[in-house]
């Protein structure tokens, strides 16, 4: 019997649904996905009801119905496991750095100083309070199928040639970004310990400096000829087909093992990218 | 016949005074020696019993200090557990005078000592505020260089506030012999080892405490003038003691004698008050309805209790908040004997008819307001239409309007209420910058947002065929 995959999350979840509509890899018959996918601030209006997420408001209904296929709710009992891909689930470096720094034995402090146990449970009360865990304890506290967490990507590298960023030394201080990402995992896995909830970060082959996406793997809105009235240059958050597919491909693998092997057909051979 | 105690008002006396008012309802109990303005900058500083006067100061619109905040983001919780948001500056409990002068003299000069970094289990602990960090740091260095950053801190606090409160905690300390450093926790509790041949065991006297307090005025005076001091006593006793005797005797002693100090310290100098909140928490007269079940944790309602006693005298001086006004004066009881149940009855129902010709006397005031302002008004809209008899008045209400003109206006002593407190808060930024940068932030979020909405519209439109 084929596995019926829920995939909950903010825009990140573009990446991975075009990666998915795009390049699908060889799962086994049956296997299906359904999306879910509206910005953060309009996820917060579902809520819970019984076993059924429902839309509080009408964009957010307009987007889940938009994005899955015409479901306006999402009943979790059709499904045998969860994805929860972003939604405030993940590592800002610049955020969470905003005025402080930690102690380096190389350079001045830009910044208050920190300590790194600071820094630790600071990101860890940041992922603890995000949209992403408050959805995936609703749906344990209702069902016992295997939910994952999927943090959404690092900023894209291109924003250190921005203006705020130039002449910070921090930001090319690689055992400084070391020892944020480094809290930033030692975080997420207190809480995916504390929750039962597994984790994947992104993938190694798309970070460039420390805490930040290869430009390579960085969205650009003009690939996808979008119509952005605003004046950004790019992207500085998402991720591009090419991430996605990565993505995807990680988190099949690890719903294919939560599931005892439900869903790829075959050993996965990673797509050689175009 | 006539005794010096014959013209004494009521609180001078414990029968009047203490037996017969009620706690809650107590009456000059304290007289401020100097005002507390919200816009001065407030610094505090002790034992742990002070964290709830910089709690309740800010709740209560005063300008606190905290020249060490957290990061925004942070929750208040979390905040507290690194010893962020407790104190003006991230000290952690501060027990003794003698750690408040160390922490002076430490911060004046930039002094760190490498000896007061303790270990424990591979982590490091800043042995003059072992609780700021639960799990410890990663080094020495990080130690060191965090407490670095806390002693400019502390001198730029020190150098700034208008008034600082202090609550003296402890009598008793453990200070290191080879250096005479005194520490906040005997090592080996939190972290560090107890050895008898490094550190030793000291209980405080008055007169040192008296003269620890004293250089530690002399010393932040001569950097800052105008600072003013208000002490104050922990009402909660010592978890334990090192002293050969019983805790309860260790505790009367060490509260005894911080009490005498703060004492001496409030009578030798104008720029010093005592404000009694352990009077208020500790005695008798509160049969220890302010204490936690443990006997030592002060309830909020204690805490409420002190903070009341305290703004009934620091209202600030703008307006003063509703809540914090002064409660009605308790009404003197008999002195002389106890009534019984018929003359209690009796004044009962002799108090329920004043207090029906009250409200009677009230209803025809408020009446004859009302007919005289009716005829106020008919006579200013005669005048109005007889602007040349009214010529004198109108020119009294000119020059009234020209000396309300010539002092300040309301809305210029808000505006130097609003410097003094962003001055307090440390920050230069104007309301323009705020509102540039908010703009800026809004139009950067809009423009992510759309982003966001595009690629989900990109990623799940239907392909074109």
């Amino acid at each position: 019997m084929g596995l019926s995959l829920c995939l909950i999350g903010n825009s990140h979840v573009a990446a991975v649904k075009l990666a998915w509509s795009n390049r699908a890899p060889a799962v086994l018959p049956g296997f299906a996905i359904d999306f879910f996918s509206a910005g953060v601030r309009l996820m917060e209006h579902m809520e819970l009801e019984g076993t059924t997420f429902v839309c509080k408001d009408d964009e957010l209904r307009e987007k889940i119905a938009f994005t899955s296929g015409g479901l306006e709710s999402i009943d979790l009992t059709k499904y045998d496991a969860f994805v929860v891909i972003g939604a405030g689930f993940g590592l800002d470096v610049s955020g969470v750095c905003d005025g402080y720094d930690l102690v380096s034995p190389t350079r001045a402090p830009e910044g208050t100083l920190i300590s790194r146990s600071f820094l630790t449970a600071t990101i860890e009360a940041n992922l603890e309070s995000s949209l992403a865990m408050s959805i995936a304890d609703k749906i344990k506290s209702v069902c016992d199928k295997p939910i994952l967490l999927c943090a959404a990507p690092y900023l894209s590298e291109r924003i250190l040639s921005e203006e705020q960023f130039r002449g910070q030394m921090r930001y090319e201080d690689f055992d400084f970004l070391n020892t944020v990402v480094a809290a930033a995992k030692e975080a997420g896995a207190r809480i995916s310990a504390r929750h039962k909830l597994p984790l994947i970060w992104q993938k190694e082959e798309t970070v460039g400096v420390p805490g930040f996406t290869k430009a390579s793997y960085g969205l650009n809105p003009a690939r996808f000829d979008m119509k952005i009235s605003a004046p950004l240059e790019f992207d500085r958050r998402h991720g591009n087909e090419d991430y996605g597919y990565l993505m995807l491909m990680a988190m099949l693998r690890e719903v294919h093992e939560l599931t005892d092997g439900r869903v790829l057909a075959n050993a996965p051979a990673e797509k050689k990218l175009a | 016949m006539k005794s010096p105690y014959t013209d004494l008002p009521p609180e001078r006396f414990w029968r009047s005074g203490v037996s017969e008012t009620h706690p809650l309802l107590v009456q000059n109990l304290y007289k401020k020696k100097f005002d507390i303005g919200r816009g001065d900058k407030i610094a505090t500083a002790g034992s742990c019993f002070a964290q709830h006067v910089a709690n309740h100061l800010r709740d209560n619109g005063f300008s606190v200090m905290d020249v060490e905040p957290p990061p925004e983001i942070l929750s208040e919780e979390v905040a507290k557990k690194f010893g962020y948001k407790i104190y003006s500056a991230r000290y952690g409990n501060i027990y003794t005078v003698r750690q408040l002068l160390q922490l002076a003299h430490d911060a004046d000069k930039g002094a760190v000592d490498e000896n007061d970094v303790w270990e424990k289990d591979g982590r490091f602990y800043d042995a003059l505020r072992p609780n700021i960090e639960s799990d410890g740091f990663e080094s020495v260095h990080e130690t060191i260089a965090l407490r670095r950053q806390h002693l400019a801190s502390v001198k730029d606090l020190f150098a700034e506030m208008d008034v600082f409160i202090f609550t003296l905690g402890l009598t008793e300390a453990w200070i290191n012999k080879r250096t005479g450093r005194v520490y906040p926790t005997a090592p080996g509790t939190i972290a560090g080892n107890y050895d008898p041949e490094i550190y030793e065991f000291h209980n405080f006297s008055v007169d040192e405490i008296v003269a620890d307090f004293t250089e530690f005025s002399k010393l932040v005076r001569a950097a800052n003038r105008k600072c003013q001091f208000i002490l104050t006593v922990s009402p909660v006793p010592l978890t334990a003691t090192a002293a050969d005797e019983h805790v309860l005797l260790a505790t009367t002693y060490s509260k005894s004698v911080l009490r005498a100090a703060a004492g001496a310290l409030a009578k030798r100098s104008s720029r010093i008050d005592y404000f009694p909140s352990y009077e208020i928490i500790a005695s008798p007269w509160s049969k220890g309805f302010f204490y936690e079940p443990n006997m030592r944790s002060v309830s909020p309602a204690g805490v409420e209790a002190v903070m009341r006693v305290f703004f009934s005298e620091h209202a600030g001086r703008g307006p003063k908040q509703s809540g914090l006004a002064k409660r009605p004066a308790a009404r003197p009881k008999p002195a002389v004997k106890e009534l019984s149940w018929k003359e209690r009855k009796e004044r009962q129902e002799a108090a329920k008819a004043e207090a029906e010709a009250k409200r009677e006397a009230w209803k025809q005031r408020k009446e004859t307001a009302k007919v005289t302002a009716a005829a106020k008004a008919a006579s200013r809209s005669e005048q109005k239409q007889t602007p040349k008899a009214a010529d004198g008045k109108a020119k009294t209400w000119k020059r009234r309007k020209q000396a309300e003109k010539a002092a300040p206006s309301k809305t210029e002593a808000w505006k130097e209420r609003k410097q003094a407190a962003k001055a307090a808060a440390g920050t230069t930024e104007t309301w323009k910058d705020r509102k540039q940068a908010a703009k800026k932030t809004k139009a950067e979020k809009t423009a992510e947002d759309a982003i966001c909405e595009d690629l989900i519209l990109e990623a799940f439109a239907p392909k074109k065929k």
